[in-house]
């Protein structure tokens, strides 16, 4: 193995004292549950069928990132985790366990790219959320991810924001769009609405002025909406990604009560994979929902429909050149390249497609929970990201697209460490550049 | 001797792969009903595009960034799971044994398919023995399938050019080919029986979600 650098074991504290509380009895009452109770028959079926034929390896970026080590095979990923787990058991040590954290929350971002490429379909992501779960269940989850769990648990969001924060944050992008545009308004607690509009906490937090742009959009479409004034507006459920799906299905619960609540028609989703997978998804399995109660639609296919149905023009198209990230969670789980596509097209003058691309475009190494397990994780990420900036640089774009804020973060990351001359986008701010505003002339809306 | 051999072992094993594919089936059929979440969204549609694609050669992306891998193990699959029953020794066996008669490969089709699936076996062990990623995850029992698929054809071509003494040559293929159809079950093999299941799995997942797994 003396071809590939040594990998090192991330510096994160709560992982070392996860580690050292760790006891054989814990080891095992985790596993018992977990393989011999949770553990659904994709486990065994998935163990039997796999040939180790490797025809996976090529798919996952942090494999390509790093030459090829074996190590970082999406097979091998789960060799080293899962497999090890259902053989040995308890005879497992507790560094062998903090490994395998390691590889499972952050040189995995569940993004499902194997799965494309495995012959049999095997879901490894799926596979290598049950090492997530035997993770939760010992404590041995990262640090940072772990504190957005307890936030989503403790406030319903994962940024620790509270009621009157979120609903004063709302209030002031209601004046900031109102100076973009007249009678602009953010909507609170208005039952009977069309939509409600689903918003993760990173946007009151660090973006509110991706509000004021949606407000500024809503009212240029004249569409009657609403956000919650109460808990149940964040769906964004890092707990789906750190393994406590206790937590994952209270937030999927809480949010689809609030928009039954509300008694809305559908609800609208803003630019974030995690969210749209947790409440299109994930979420409802564990509620034993077959399909979400109401119709959720994702902003990329919400912006389709407002330019297709002429509900929103474009003054002047955005002439910068652009490339796109494109989400897993939406564009593999949810098949929306297309209609993204049509979006970047229908607002920008100069789109430079990646290669691959679609279904097939490389994870964006921020996704998954991997970048919510902060700086210790941060130069295993980069490390991941090689193939991702060689594939970004080739576009010659200067502007990335990402409709979805881990893409958004994780490109930001991967632009900054390779130092690309790249800025990162949501479509939301491109539309509140380029839109055709009511009594605005042809000029678009002023910065 | 070769008379007790392709007797009562073909007919024991027989009887193995059956039971063991019964058993197999019950044990997912527990396990599915567990697993309801999954079981649920199984759709057609989804589950038959997902197969077709993984079926026809090329029709993957992977299949086509490997051109050498997909032509050798679809050759290696083609001419394993097509040459058996359809060899004129066989069909003469299988009339004697139970009065049907099957047709038979003309000898010309016979020799390629055999020698598909030797060269293919080869192959697959060169790769299995030398591609670093390919070796980091196999297991003995990698090794094991590879081998129990490859020796009856490895042993037939053997019979047939007598390169032993014919009862030995025989005798042999006869053991290797009845470890081969009572190994099914049990060895990595089994994903003959799992391959339709796990596609049908995701490409469920994908096709009702309108994206595509190939």
């Amino acid at each position: 193995m003396s071809k590939y650098p040594v990998n090192n074991p991330i510096d994160d504290t709560d992982l070392d004292e996860a580690v050292a509380a760790l006891t054989r009895e814990k080891i095992k009452a985790a596993l018992d549950q977990v393989i011999d109770r949770e553990a659904s028959a994709r486990l065994k079926i998935y163990q039997d069928t796999c040939v180790r034929c490797g025809l996976c390896a090529s798919a996952c970026h942090s494999y390509l990132s790093r030459d090829r080590d074996p190590r970082f095979a999406p097979v091998s990923k789960v060799k080293d985790t899962l497999w090890r787990l259902v053989r040995e058991r308890e005879n497992v040590t507790p560094a062998d366990l903090r490994e395998m954290a390691q590889i499972a929350y952050l040189e995995c971002g569940t993004c499902r790219r194997c799965s494309q490429y495995c012959p049999f379909g095997i879901d490894i992501a799926h596979l290598m959320l049950t090492v997530r779960r035997v993770c939760h269940l010992l404590g041995l989850v990262p640090k940072y991810l772990q504190d957005t769990t307890d936030s989503h648990s403790a406030t319903g969001n994962q940024m620790w924001i509270h009621q009157d924060e979120w609903i004063d944050t709302a209030l002031w992008q209601e004046e900031d769009a109102c100076d973009e545009l007249a009678g602009a308004r953010v909507p609170m607690e208005r039952e009977g609405a069309d939509i409600m509009y689903s918003v993760i906490a990173p946007e009151p937090k660090i973006l509110a002025q991706l509000m004021g742009n949606m407000a500024v959009v809503m009212k240029a479409a004249n569409l009657d909406w609403t956000y919650p004034d109460t808990d149940g507006w964040d769906n964004s459920n890092m707990a789906m990604y750190s393994g406590d799906f206790e937590v994952m299905g209270r937030i999927a619960r809480k949010h689809w009560d609030t928009a039954m609540r509300l008694g809305v028609k559908r609800v609208v989703m803003g630019e974030c994979g995690h969210a749209f997978r947790g409440a299109m998804y994930d979420g409802p399995r564990w509620l034993g929902f077959k399909q979400p109660p109401l119709p959720l639609v994702h902003a990329i296919e919400f912006y389709w429909d407002l330019l297709e149905s002429g509900k929103v023009t474009i003054a002047k198209k955005f002439d910068t050149p652009v490339t796109v990230q494109d989400p897993c969670n939406t564009v593999r789980g949810q098949g929306l390249g297309g209609k993204l596509r049509d979006v970047i097209n229908a607002m920008c003058s100069d789109f430079r497609d990646m290669n691959p691309n679609l279904e097939h475009n490389y994870c964006c190494n921020a996704g998954g929970g991997q970048i919510n397990c902060g700086p210790p994780g941060k130069i295993t990420r980069m490390t991941s990201a090689r193939i991702k900036a060689e594939q970004l640089a080739a576009t010659g774009a200067e502007i990335c697209i990402t409709p979805c804020h881990n893409c958004h973060s994780g490109i930001e990351d991967v632009v900054g460490h390779y130092d690309l001359k790249m800025k990162t986008k949501f479509l939301i701010d491109i539309m509140a550049e380029c839109i055709q505003l009511p009594g605005a002339g042809n000029e678009g809306a002023e910065d | 001797m070769i008379t007790i051999l392709t007797g009562p072992l073909v007919w024991l094993s027989l009887a193995v792969l059956l039971v063991g594919g019964a058993w197999r089936m019950i044990t997912v059929r527990r396990a599915v009903k567990r697993d309801a979440s999954a079981m649920a969204y199984l759709n057609g549609p989804g589950s038959l595009r997902s197969l077709a694609h993984w079926l026809v050669p090329f029709a993957a992306l992977n299949m086509r960034q490997r051109p050498l891998v997909t032509i050798v193990s679809f050759a290696f699959h083609i001419g394993l799971l097509a040459s058996p029953l359809f060899l004129l020794a066989h069909v003469i066996l299988i009339r004697r044994a139970v009065g049907v008669q099957i047709p038979a490969w003309p000898d010309a089709v016979a020799t390629v398919l055999v020698w598909m699936v030797v060269v293919g076996g080869l192959a697959l062990a060169i790769r299995r023995a030398t591609e670093p990623t390919v070796r980091y995850i196999s297991t003995l029992r990698d090794w094991l399938a590879l081998a129990i698929a490859v020796s009856p054809f490895v042993t037939g071509l053997v019979a047939r050019h007598q390169l032993l003494a014919p009862e030995l040559a025989v005798g042999l293929h006869v053991v290797t080919g009845c470890i081969w159809l009572a190994s099914l079950p049990w060895t990595r093999l089994m994903h003959l029986f799992n391959f339709t299941f796990t596609r049908a799995l995701m490409g469920s997942e994908y096709g009702h979600r309108n994206a595509r797994d190939w």
